[in-house]
């Protein structure tokens, strides 16, 4: 890994997780719609933190980073149920909990992509981001 | 360890099974309309759901073993990842079944945000059952593209070399390193199947939360938009997994090599683009919808013909020409599964017509052109790779004598089938009735006299398959 892209992958992580810790130091209400996009940005800190980490080899295709690819996008929605926004909202630690996980499972399911065949991570960490902005037009919303 | 063969053989009887139980429910539905039985509407639109559910996902099951053993023949792919997701495939069939029968679920296969929870005259746990059956589906299916894109990906180079990218922009890419056909269909299938299965991931979550807690509002349009999203594009990429046996099969029977060409692979790229974007035609009467998008709705419905006629079902003509070509009932299927393709796509654009739509709309058309591409032809490729493994095995084929009598009873039963949606349809007969309207009863007849011959055609040629499987190999695996 050149060192550029070391430093570019420590720099976009440090900002992924300053971007988690928002609602220590700021709880303004956002409409749902907002929240899934901001949790998208979060993801897609993440996901691009994970490319730019992951080491430049084919992949070993072993079956467990395939569970991780497949498994971290399905969890990622079911974090972002919109009822317990208004708990969350309510509990910045929680919140705090909740971005961290998203922002982790984010990274996972990139990393474990790119582990088991380099080229994966990008599809996956791309879906993920995509389900996200997905879910903003109306998972929990109604116009 | 599980040999390639075994799990190609897992997949494809497992898909026949649910594909026959389907049928005889379907058989039970067309014969209710037709009212020679009389079981009422409640067991009506349950059958009606599975049968829906049952038979994209047994096609889908046939695809998806025929092609990971087509990949696995080009190189190591882990049985133990194929098997895994075959086991998340049955287990949300399994759910279904249970959300169904007992459970009475009946809004549909297509489950359109809020009919599974507006009226329901079934328990609740019934309807998270079949919520959290199409989730595994939708989960195993994404596993599988995911094991077959990371394939593809490794063994031909990278996004370049997997999509064809390299053959057609630059000059010296290798002859090796060129994917098969099947390698490209594999490749666009599966980058399909990611995108589709993760939207399926994404309405799947959100109905399971309105289920568990239903202050969690969903906007109905979106919901529709999304689970047209998944759902046209996974009944869509069954026939599409299957094209890869007939590049093989087609091959093999004429003598031939199907090569790789640039129009192939460009053909296959805007089969990628338009096989995600052609779903808008089942928005046409949404008058919310963003109106550009019904547009792009018929534009990519009409343009996704092209590639399809253009490349793999006029490239298999040039193939049979003057070729001498084995007619054997594996190759018989495997052609008149083209036929069945395209008569089933040409009404599929009739349907997506704006001017057209208006009256076919909702009418049995819609099932008509369905029926004729999944039963004309998806399940046709299905019996044609089948038959193919078994004369390859066995080097023997079927007598004329029963080629004949497979032709006229499994075809013609096809033909008269399939011709009483369309007459129906034709006739404005509305789908998704228990009863209908006239002529609905009588075509409702004719089509399952047609249905209960194409059975007796099944029968023999399940019998005359049993045959060939017990003779000696004389070419093992």
């Amino acid at each position: 890994m050149s060192p550029l892209r070391r430093i570019a992958a420590y720099l976009i992580g440090a900002l992924t997780l300053a971007g988690a810790l928002a609602p220590l130091v700021s709880n303004e209400d956002v409409s749902i719609p907002e929240h899934h996009l901001l949790h998208a940005v979060l993801l897609a800190g993440a996901v691009t933190t994970a490319l730019l980490a992951s080491p430049d080899t084919a992949g070993d295709r072993n079956g467990a980073w395939l569970v991780a690819v497949v498994g971290s996008p399905l969890l990622v929605m079911f974090l972002m149920w919109p009822s317990s926004y208004a708990y969350l909202d309510a509990h910045p630690i929680a919140h705090v909990g909740d971005h961290l996980s998203i922002a982790l499972l984010g990274f996972l399911c990139t990393w474990s992509g790119q582990r088991y065949a380099r080229g994966i991570g990008w599809i996956g960490g791309v879906a993920t981001v995509s389900m996200a902005v997905l879910a903003a037009g109306g998972f929990g919303v109604v116009r | 360890m599980t040999s390639a063969r075994r799990v190609l053989w897992i997949y494809l009887l497992t898909g026949i099974a649910v594909f026959t139980l389907m049928m005889l429910l379907g058989i039970a539905m067309r014969a209710e309309q037709a009212r020679w039985v009389a079981f009422g509407p409640q067991i009506f639109y349950a059958m009606l759901t599975l049968h829906g559910g049952g038979m994209i996902t047994s096609v889908a099951l046939c695809g998806m073993g025929g092609l990971w053993y087509l990949m696995r023949r080009e190189g190591e792919l882990s049985a133990r990842a194929a098997l895994a997701a075959y086991a998340l495939v049955v287990l949300g069939v399994v759910a279904v079944l249970l959300s169904v029968f007992p459970g009475g679920f009946a809004a549909g296969w297509t489950f359109l945000y809020p009919l599974p929870f507006v009226g329901a005259t079934w328990a609740s746990w019934a309807t998270g059952t079949f919520l959290i059956g199409i989730m595994l589906v939708s989960l195993g299916w994404t596993a599988w593209c995911f094991q077959i894109l990371a394939f593809t990906l490794t063994r031909y180079g990278g996004w370049g070399g997997a999509s064809g990218w390299n053959l057609v922009f630059k000059r010296d890419a290798e002859p090796h390193a060129v994917p098969p056909p099947q390698s490209i269909a594999a490749f666009v299938v599966a980058v399909d199947g990611i995108l589709t299965g993760m939207a399926g991931m994404t309405i799947g979550t959100a109905l399971i939360a309105h289920w568990l807690s239903p202050s969690v509002l969903i906007d109905p349009l979106w919901a529709k938009n999304v689970t047209f999203f998944f759902g046209h594009a996974f009944a869509n990429l069954t026939i599409y997994m299957a094209l890869g046996w007939v590049y093989v099969g087609m091959a093999r029977y004429t003598g031939r090599e199907y090569h790789t060409t640039k129009i192939l692979a460009i053909a296959w790229w805007a089969t990628l683009i338009f096989v995600a974007v052609a779903y808008f035609h089942h928005l046409y009467m949404d008058f919310v919808q963003y109106r550009p998008l019904q547009y792009v709705g018929e534009i990519a419905s009409y343009l996704s013909a092209i590639p399809a006629t253009a490349v793999s079902v006029w490239g298999s003509m040039l193939l049979v020409y003057r070729s001498r070509m084995r007619w054997t009932l594996g190759s018989i299927f495997l052609f008149t599964g083209l036929i069945g393709w395209v008569v089933g796509g040409i009404g599929a654009l009739l349907d997506a017509s704006i001017p057209l739509n208006f009256d076919l709309h909702n009418t049995l058309w819609v099932p008509a052109h369905f029926h004729t591409y999944l039963l004309g032809g998806v399940f046709l490729f299905a019996l044609g790779l089948i038959y193919m493994q078994l004369e390859e095995r066995s080097g023997r084929c079927s007598p004329p004598l029963l080629r004949w009598v497979v032709g006229l009873t499994t075809f013609g039963g096809m033909a008269v089938f399939l011709l009483g949606f369309y007459v129906a349809g034709a006739n404005g007969v509305p789908r998704r009735y228990a009863l209908e309207p006239s002529p609905g009863p009588l075509t409702a007849s004719w089509a399952t006299v047609g249905a209960l011959l194409l059975l007796l055609g099944l029968l023999v040629v399940l019998i005359e398959a049993i045959r060939l499987a017990r003779l000696p190999a004389e070419n093992p695996a």
